[in-house]
């Protein structure tokens, strides 16, 4: 059993709030660096397992009830943190990957422009070293002399 | 020599710029209208809209859902704040609350953006009491046990329930009511309008 002072207890539902937001703004910040919806949905789910955590957390404090309080407000507290966390990793994860995607778009971009230029500057002779290979493939036909 | 290269710079510079902005329009996030959509429900689905002017018989209980669907564009914290009213009282509008109205209860849920919430809202007029000829309600909300007053209705007709959706805004640190739009919050309210038999 845990046995907390009350005002301990009060702190407790305060974090609990607090963490609460702060693991809200994580999700926010992920969702900024490119965090799928898909990903962040289950911390979303999370997340509203904390606010009912300190919600009752809130409720047995008002009811006098401490150490229900400070549990309710611990296991908030824990989740909150949790869903932190995690949100925090997908949001890094997310900006590297978009990161290396807009480095390889505009690398396979100018890749393509030089090959454009070579093709668009150089097609003479390119048609000219096309039409000699042909050339030199084609099967030579003698044609019988009619007498 | 310096000729040809000075061909190959401006058409290689050309197709670079063309290629490019092709590459930005592509990778570029797609905008889109931001909006919150809100709707009042009862339990049985398509077949059980909420009726308009119903009549509640003392105690009777009623199962809502309150549908919240978040398109903004990110995560929303938000609070659905109800409130009793009657035809005479203030309404919400899109800029400001019924706040001169009392609160009857809240409800907070965290909505993810994309995601339609389904919250449950269940409500009971355990008893009315009637002073001077205007009717006064006993209501119990999700589980709590409120009264109406100070706001009551002659005769205990068109009083009408009031719910206003508010959104945290993690720059003030509270919550506001309706959504981030565009230039400003837009604000969002429903109302179903009951009377009482007594």
């Amino acid at each position: 059993m845990i046995i907390q002072p009350a005002l301990g207890q009060s702190t407790q539902v305060l974090v609990a709030k607090q963490d609460l937001l702060q693991a809200f703004q994580s999700i926010q910040k992920a969702e900024q660096q490119g965090a799928s919806n898909t990903d962040l949905l289950p911390l979303s789910i999370q997340l509203n397992t904390a606010l009912k955590y300190e919600e009752s957390a809130e409720i047995l404090s008002e009811q006098g009830n401490a150490s229900g309080a400070y549990s309710y407000a611990v296991q908030s507290i824990n989740l909150s943190t949790q869903v932190a966390v995690a949100a925090e990793a997908l949001g890094n994860e997310a900006q590297n990957s978009s990161s290396y995607r807009t480095i390889l778009a505009y690398t396979i971009a100018i890749v393509a422009a030089v090959f454009s230029t070579i093709a668009v500057l150089e097609a003479n002779r390119i048609w000219r070293i096309v039409g000699r290979r042909r050339l030199l493939k084609a099967k030579i036909e003698y044609r019988k002399k009619v007498r | 020599m310096k000729h040809r290269l000075a061909t190959y710079l401006v058409v290689f510079m050309s197709l670079a710029t063309i290629f490019t902005s092709a590459t930005f329009y592509i990778i570029s996030p797609k905008p889109a209208q931001s909006y919150m959509g809100f709707g009042v429900y009862s339990q049985r689905g398509l077949q059980g809209y909420v009726p308009g002017n119903m009549t509640i018989t003392p105690p009777q209980t009623l199962n809502w859902n309150l549908t919240v669907a978040n398109r903004t564009g990110r995560e929303q914290f938000i609070m659905v704040i109800v409130r009793l009213g009657n035809s005479t009282t203030f309404s919400p509008n899109v800029t400001s609350p019924a706040t001169p109205l009392p609160e009857l209860g809240r409800i907070d849920r965290f909505v993810s953006d994309g995601e339609t919430s389904n919250i449950n809202f269940t409500w009971t007029v355990e008893s009315t009491n009637q002073t001077g000829g205007v009717v006064f309600l006993n209501l119990r909300i999700n589980g709590q046990s409120v009264s109406s007053a100070p706001i009551g209705s002659v005769s205990g007709s068109n009083f009408r329930l009031i719910f206003e959706l508010w959104t945290f805004d993690p720059s003030s640190g509270s919550f506001q009511y309706g959504y981030p739009g565009e230039f400003a919050q837009i604000g969002t309210w429903l109302q179903v309008w009951f009377s009482t038999s007594a």
